[in-house]
């Protein structure tokens, strides 16, 4: 009945193994410098395949071999690093998209908070040099198996620019994976709870018609910017909007309802752009819309409330499951209250998606492979997959689920990085001062 | 005072003569001569209809009413032939005469007012104003006195709508100018759940609003009981001044009218109670508050429902209310509830009628509504000696219509106040609609038709059999006629007058060529009512619709009609039980429940041989590869909370309670029962160190609020530390109240249970006394806060404390330690970690989050290990949620428990079930399967720390509340429900009704440190 308790010893074994070499917690990993193989691991591929019993080798931080161990007598003597991992399950690092990680520490202390920048349209404000590696919280969510996270701004209507980044290194431009991956932009909200009255609801109609006209003209006028050879005078904001319509920047659209949904995804019908969305509380509603423009969709955080009163109880639970069966691309998001912090739930999004009706290695390619291929980084990460970064886990047992998710390994870019964190630290200190 | 009095008294003889005291300028200028109104069909009161009567009045009296009155011969007679006399209404709820206050409403953005700025004299807090008068500001207002006179009304009761206790309300009269009255100078005490204008930040929510009118009863009490001995006070003085008086309260909202009538029954009062028209909500309970109610009849607009998208968003609750509005009265009349009608938040005399129309189409009798309007009223404010009805002495009020009242087509001629008639329709009685032969010269001859009603009549003319026909000017005055047209470039002008009143002939002169002629008109015939009756059909098709019913609670996923009363027996084969007992985790095992009672669990209960008796009354449910658990417990939430879950004026408010504001009607009482929760305790936030008292409920979905509380629990109160309590994160203007440091927390405690000590030391003394001495000393004030404090030092109250740092749990146990009570648990206590054997030592339990931290400064060194290292240290541990998203996964939280730190299954699990059980004093009634236990149990189709668990059923006292496949039908019922009242709207809009725009719901979800909406 209780199969913990043992396991339970060996992960304390291990943690205090961890903590033994390391004494200040959480230095970065130095770059992989012995080759790495993992032996007879459960391999959850990222791609919807499973290797019962794995072989997945790493050198120079990629991968160069992902096998069936039962197919394939080994040559382990080729790695300078054999870990056995019978029993164990290996994951991709898992993917957070839309996190404020590293931007803001304390939500309520305001010298701590660099995630919101003042104004509306905000191109060329860039998470990537405001990110803190020294963040305490990063340390918290790795210990889960998120390796990885796309750093984004808030506020405004172009919150900013992101950035991802994999969350080990000495400064942001040691850890970004990628630099300035897309902008951010908020769609007007067409309607809301403003003033009882008619009167008042048709100015708020006027409010959104004129926000959305306000988005027009910026596009419009950062295009005319951007096919001019010269500026005599340069203009930052429209020039951070240069790759964006080299498409080497993605427009990730932060849209919930049906009216903004679909305003928006019209809007950018005029455009070559590759589109996003993000939160898509009502896309389940427009999934012939979204199919047909290809768009995917970062899916706003499962664990919520119902928007409307009279809506499913678990229609947040089965979300994922609606659009995966509707043929659209899903990738799971944490934003919200507690969103930094909270990001090393990720993986239990994704666990509750299984418990209402996603198959559990779809469920996982929901937080690895196809944010991966959302964030435009599916080539380097994403998967456990032959010459793809070595950023990956091992955990003793369904990572997807509090009752299995333990990781005892984990490696970015092949580096085995440190899986102790500053609450982890805390809990040792105070454990040893009530002794036995 | 005294002058007040006498006015009163003089008033209160109101045409005991016409004598008067203010001088006249000319000659005395006397009318005593009667008005009769004769051949009217008149409504003397309920029950009493004279067909063909006379009405006699004198100035401002009714002298006489009946078939056989003899006039006078000092009489005007008005023949009213074919109309009919209603006595006229009377609108118990106006601010009519009045200047309308400013409600303040949230004061943030500012410094705080935490003193009233009124005298001294006056009670200390600005919301509470018994001693204004309206009489003494009331006067004529002829625009709003016209609005109020053309819907029928003949007097209103007024008051300033400004504060909870509000003052007296004068009966007036709405004539305009001199003719304008004070009836009755104080009717009626009122009373409301709305601060208004008062910038004082106590109170600032619905708890501290009830708290406080409970003390301003107290201390009027005692100041009646101590007057010798106290100083004056005005506010105190006017409470006890107008104790005989009818108190009115205007709650608005079904429950919180349950409110207002608990708060009464309290002080042995019965108030009249004045809601929002959505007493079909909770009927029986509203039945069962004996009060009379005052209704108003505003109902909502159909809701534009063209956009299915936008639809979306409109709740199921808000389309029932729509549906449902029209048939309160006939709800609270079927139920034998009495009750006045108001006008309240009406505009026009159209809309009044209309929608009185609409209620009585819904069911409620047209007599009903008359009273309703009439002698309810007059008897409700003790005014029934005066007015209410047309017996002999009573005020000369009432109004004349052409028809029966509350029809469409009635008008409304004329609406005599006390005497003075004030017209709108005149009493004409020529009916000149219908067909005409007319002749002009003798020589011309042409067909007239003239259709409308009243004086204004649209006319056709065409020449005699012919079939075209062109437009006639009309004018009418009385028995005056004009006509006038042009007929093939010839124009016509016709002047005369009518034979009489059913208008048979016309007969006058007109100009041709500069010679007077002859012209004259025969009716043929009268016009056709019946032509005109696509209206009745409409009706009818209304009439056939069926109106859905209401549900428990009104909303998506209620109950419909009534909530099952009895319970099965229930037999659960084959389960995985979790008994949170010594046996731990009994797989293959069947528990039997009995009376909503757990009853036996056993391997294979063989019920012939262990319940032979029960033969086959019971269900069996077969539980295979299922987990069967006690429900959870949360011990700390603030889901189901009306207007404001802190009370934020003050540092301490031990006086209020969450029990008073419990919100039966909340989504997420559903929702958490989705998730195995089957008892919550509804906290107080964490806004000031010493908050209000909690409730304990279980999540009785569709119950009243009383009967979801647990019966019987013993009582807790929320206490608050750190960052919340010293106003850290809530801007730079709240830097005023103390304490603004951990430093000034400390010194709240001491100071607030040294004055508890006290406060109970002065009432041993006082009570040690003889009945004799006690008579003659200085009694102490019986203050709830005081109170309050005394029972938790008395160990009859427990305190839950909200809590982060280490050096203030440290600190809040030592205070307690020197006061001699315990700490009963400490909430969120994120650094219990650090103190967890001080807080064993001291017997405190810790109920912690799983997985929170670094959301403020003081939660920054929180972490996931904290719940096992309290456990481990012999702490009673507990996880709470403190937020309705996560209160509904709280078995995935205990997971936590065994992920961070490796609290074994068994126990983790006990962390949101025995363990908050414990907590709350509850373990000998819930929180494991035992024998003898509430049946609150939960079905799961995993193990329930998994993430893959979800839950198949959720008992609460043996009885489903929530069933995953029941959920299913639902959803369906949801939908159809819904799909039935779109329809039902659409049909609205297509025949041109009013309808209104669809908002977003105002979602109110609360945590620990949300203020006031």
């Amino acid at each position: 009945m209780i199969p913990w308790k043992n396991k339970m010893k060996n992960l304390l074994v291990i943690i205090a193994c961890l903590l033994g070499f390391s004494a200040t917690a959480q230095t970065p990993a130095a770059a992989q410098s012995q080759s790495v193989l993992l032996l007879g691991a459960k391999a959850h591929v990222g791609n919807g395949k499973i290797i019962p019993n794995s072989a997945v080798g790493f050198v120079d931080g990629k991968i160069n071999m992902v096998l069936s161990a039962i197919d394939i007598r080994m040559d382990s003597t080729k790695y300078d690093k054999v870990i056995h991992c019978d029993g164990k399950h290996l994951y991709p690092g898992f993917i957070a998209p839309n996190s404020r990680l590293g931007l803001v520490e304390i939500s309520a202390v305001r010298a701590s908070r660099d995630q919101q920048e003042v104004g509306q349209f905000k191109p060329h404000v860039r998470s990537l040099i405001a990110y803190n590696t020294e963040s305490r919280i990063t340390p918290t969510v790795r210990t889960n198996g998120v390796l990885i996270a796309e750093v984004a701004p808030i506020g405004g209507v172009i919150t900013g620019t992101s950035s991802i980044f994999n969350l080990d290194g000495w400064n942001w431009e040691d850890a970004v994976l990628k630099e300035d991956n897309g902008i951010h932009l908020n769609w007007p909200t067409a309607k809301t709870s403003m003033g009882s009255d008619k009167k008042k609801d048709g100015e708020w109609e006027k409010k959104y018609a004129k926000s959305v006209e306000e988005i027009k003209q910026f596009f419009k006028e950062a295009e005319a910017y951007n096919k001019a050879d010269f500026h005599l005078e340069i203009n930052i904001r429209f020039e951070s909007m240069k790759s964006v319509f080299s498409k080497k920047k993605k427009v990730f659209i932060h849209a919930n309802r049906v009216q903004e949904i679909t305003d928006a995804i019209y809007f950018f019908d005029d455009y070559d752009f590759e589109i996003v969305l993000v939160g898509g509380y009502d896309a389940w509603l427009l999934s012939d819309l979204l199919k047909d423009r290809k768009i995917p969709v970062i899916l706003r955080r499962v664990h919520d409330l119902p928007m409307n009163q009279d809506d499913d109880v678990d229609l947040p639970y089965k979300m994922p499951k609606i659009l995966a069966d509707k043929g659209i691309l899903v990738s799971l998001e944490n934003s919200g209250r507690m969103e930094a912090m909270g990001t090393r739930n990720l993986p239990f999004y994704a666990g509750t998606a299984v418990a209402y009706g996603v198959d559990k290695e779809a469920a996982l390619s929901m937080i690895t492979l196809n944010t991966a291929k959302i964030l435009g980084i599916d080539k380097v990460v994403g998967s456990i997959e032959e010459g793809k970064y070595a950023t990956l886990f091992i955990s003793a047992g369904d990572a997807l689920d509090m009752r299995g998710n333990q990781v005892t390994l984990a490696f970015i870019q092949g580096k085995q990085i440190e899986l102790t964190n500053p609450q982890i630290e805390l809990w040792k200190k105070y454990d040893g001062k009530y002794g036995k | 005072m005294q002058k007040i009095l006498l006015s009163l008294l003089v008033l209160s003889f109101f045409g005991a003569s016409s004598q008067t005291w203010k001088p006249v300028n000319g000659t005395k200028n006397v009318k005593n001569h009667y008005t009769a109104i004769t051949n009217a069909t008149i409504h003397v009161k309920s029950g009493q209809l004279l067909q063909n009567a006379t009405l006699l009045i004198q100035n401002e009296k009714v002298v006489a009413v009946g078939t056989a009155v003899i006039l006078p011969a000092n009489t005007l007679v008005i023949d009213a032939k074919g109309k009919f006399i209603y006595p006229s209404f009377i609108d118990l709820h106006t601010q009519y005469g009045l200047e309308p206050v400013k409600n303040v409403g949230s004061s943030r953005g500012q410094k705080p007012q935490i003193e009233s700025k009124k005298e001294s004299i006056f009670y200390w807090n600005q919301a509470v104003r018994p001693e204004t008068k309206a009489a003494d500001e009331v006067g004529p207002k002829k625009e709003d006195a016209d609005k109020y006179r053309k819907m029928g009304f003949g007097t209103v009761l007024t008051h300033q709508h400004d504060g909870l206790l509000r003052g007296t309300s004068a009966l007036v009269a709405l004539n305009d100018g001199d003719n304008f009255k004070v009836l009755q100078a104080e009717s009626a005490s009122q009373y409301s759940f709305n601060k208004g204008s008062s910038k004082q930040s106590y109170p600032s929510s619905l708890i501290g609003m009830i708290a406080l009118i409970r003390q301003v009863h107290f201390d009027a009490k005692w100041y009646v009981d101590n007057r010798e001995r106290t100083e004056y006070n005005r506010s105190l003085a006017a409470i006890e001044e107008t104790k005989g008086l009818p108190k009115i309260f205007d709650a608005y909202g079904t429950l919180s009218q349950l409110r207002a009538d608990k708060i009464g029954d309290e002080f042995g009062f019965q108030f009249i109670l004045k809601g929002d028209g959505t007493e079909y909500k909770r009927m029986q309970e509203i039945k069962a508050t004996e009060a009379a109610l005052i209704v108003p009849i505003k109902f909502p607009k159909a809701y534009d429902v063209s956009d299915p998208f936008t639809t979306i968003r409109l709740p199921l609750s808000k389309m029932k209310d729509w549906e449902l509005a029209p048939q309160n009265l006939s709800y609270l009349s079927n139920a034998g509830v009495e009750f006045a009608i108001t006008s309240d938040g009406l505009k026009t005399e159209k809309e009044f009628f209309a929608n009185l129309e609409k209620a009585i189409e819904q069911g409620l009798s047209r007599d009903a509504a008359v009273q309703s309007l009439t002698e309810i009223p007059a008897k409700l404010i003790g005014a029934s000696k005066m007015m209410g009805t047309l017996d002999k002495g009573k005020l000369a009020n009432f109004i004349i219509l052409s028809d029966t009242v509350f029809q469409e087509k009635t008008k409304l001629h004329s609406n005599w106040v006390n005497g003075i008639e004030h017209s709108y329709e005149p009493l004409s009685f020529f009916e000149y609609a219908g067909d005409y032969s007319l002749n002009i010269n003798k020589n011309e001859q042409f067909d007239l038709t003239l259709t409308g009603e009243g004086n204004s009549m649209i006319g056709k003319v065409a020449k005699k059999n012919t079939k075209e026909k062109i437009d006639a000017k009309v004018k009418l005055e009385n028995n005056r006629i004009n006509l006038s047209f042009t007929m093939n470039e010839k124009l016509y002008r016709l002047s005369g007058s009518v034979s009489d009143s059913q208008s048979r002939i016309w007969s006058g002169k007109t100009l041709v060529g500069g010679v007077w002629k002859d012209w004259a008109a025969i009716k043929k015939t009268n016009s056709d009512e019946s032509k005109e009756t696509p209206k009745t059909d409409t009706t009818k098709i209304e009439k056939e619709e069926i109106n859905g019913s209401v549900f428990y609670p009104n909303m998506a996923f209620g109950w419909e009609d009534s909530i099952p009363s009895t319970t099965e027996n229930l037999l659960f084969k084959n389960a995985t039980v979790w008994t949170n007992e010594t046996e731990g985790v009994l797989r293959n095992h069947d528990v039997f429940v009995v009376n909503g009672k757990i009853e036996m669990v056993g391997y294979k209960i063989n019920m012939e041989v262990m319940f032979p008796k029960m033969g086959g009354s019971f269900r069996e449910i077969d539980a295979t590869d299922l987990h069967l658990t006690s429900g959870i417990i949360d011990e700390h939430s603030h889901i189901a909370i009306n207007n404001g879950v802190n009370e934020s004026g003050q540092a301490v408010t031990a006086e209020v309670s969450i029990s008073d504001v419990v919100n039966s009607d909340d989504i997420n009482i559903y929702r958490q029962l989705s998730g195995g929760v089957t008892t919550s305790q509804l906290l107080h936030g964490s806004a000031n160190p010493i908050g209000g008292q909690s409730a304990l409920i279980k999540l009785r979905w569709g119950k009243s609020p009383e009967k979801m509380k647990v019966e019987g629990a013993d009582g807790f109160i929320k206490f608050a530390l750190g960052e919340n309590v010293k106003q850290s994160n809530w801007g730079d203007f709240n830097t005023v109240r103390f304490p603004q440091t951990r430093m000034g927390v400390e010194q709240v405690y001491y100071d607030a249970f040294l004055r508890a000590k006290e406060y109970q030391s002065n009432w041993t003394l006082f009570n040690a006394k003889s009945k004799r001495d006690q008579s003659k000393s200085f009694a102490p004030r019986f203050d709830i806060e005081l109170d309050v404090l005394s029972q938790i030092l008395d160990s009859q109250r427990f305190v839950t404390c909200h809590s982060y740092i280490q050096s203030e749990i440290n600190m809040l146990m030592h205070v307690a330690d020197s006061m001699e009570f315990r700490i009963n648990t400490f909430t969120h206590v994120l650094e219990g970690y650090k103190v967890a054997d001080k807080l064993r030592e001291h017997g405190a339990a810790g109920s912690t989050f799983s997985d929170w931290w670094a959301y403020k400064f003081e939660v920054n060194d929180a972490i996931p290990y904290n719940g096992a290292i309290m456990h481990k240290q012999g702490v009673l541990t507990g996880f709470n949620s403190d937020d309705a998203e996560m209160g509904r996964r709280l078995n995935q939280e205990a997971a936590k428990a065994v992920k961070y730190g490796g609290v074994s299954e068994v126990e983790a699990w006990k962390f949101v079930t025995l363990n908050p059980a414990k907590m709350l004093h509850l373990d000998d009634r819930i929180g494991s399967i035992k024998k003898g236990k509430d049946a609150d149990l939960v079905l799961w189709t995993d193990n329930p720390l998994s993430i893959y668990a979800k839950v198949v059923t959720t008992y609460i006292d043996g009885m489903p509340y929530y069933d995953a496949s029941r959920d299913v039908e639902l959803r369906k019922k949801v939908q159809a429900e819904r799909e039935r009242l779109i329809a039902k709207m659409m049909k609205e809009k297509k025949a041109g009704k009013p309808t209104q725009p669809i908002k977003k719901e105002k979602k109110m979800l609360y945590e620990c440190d949300t203020l006031e909406e």
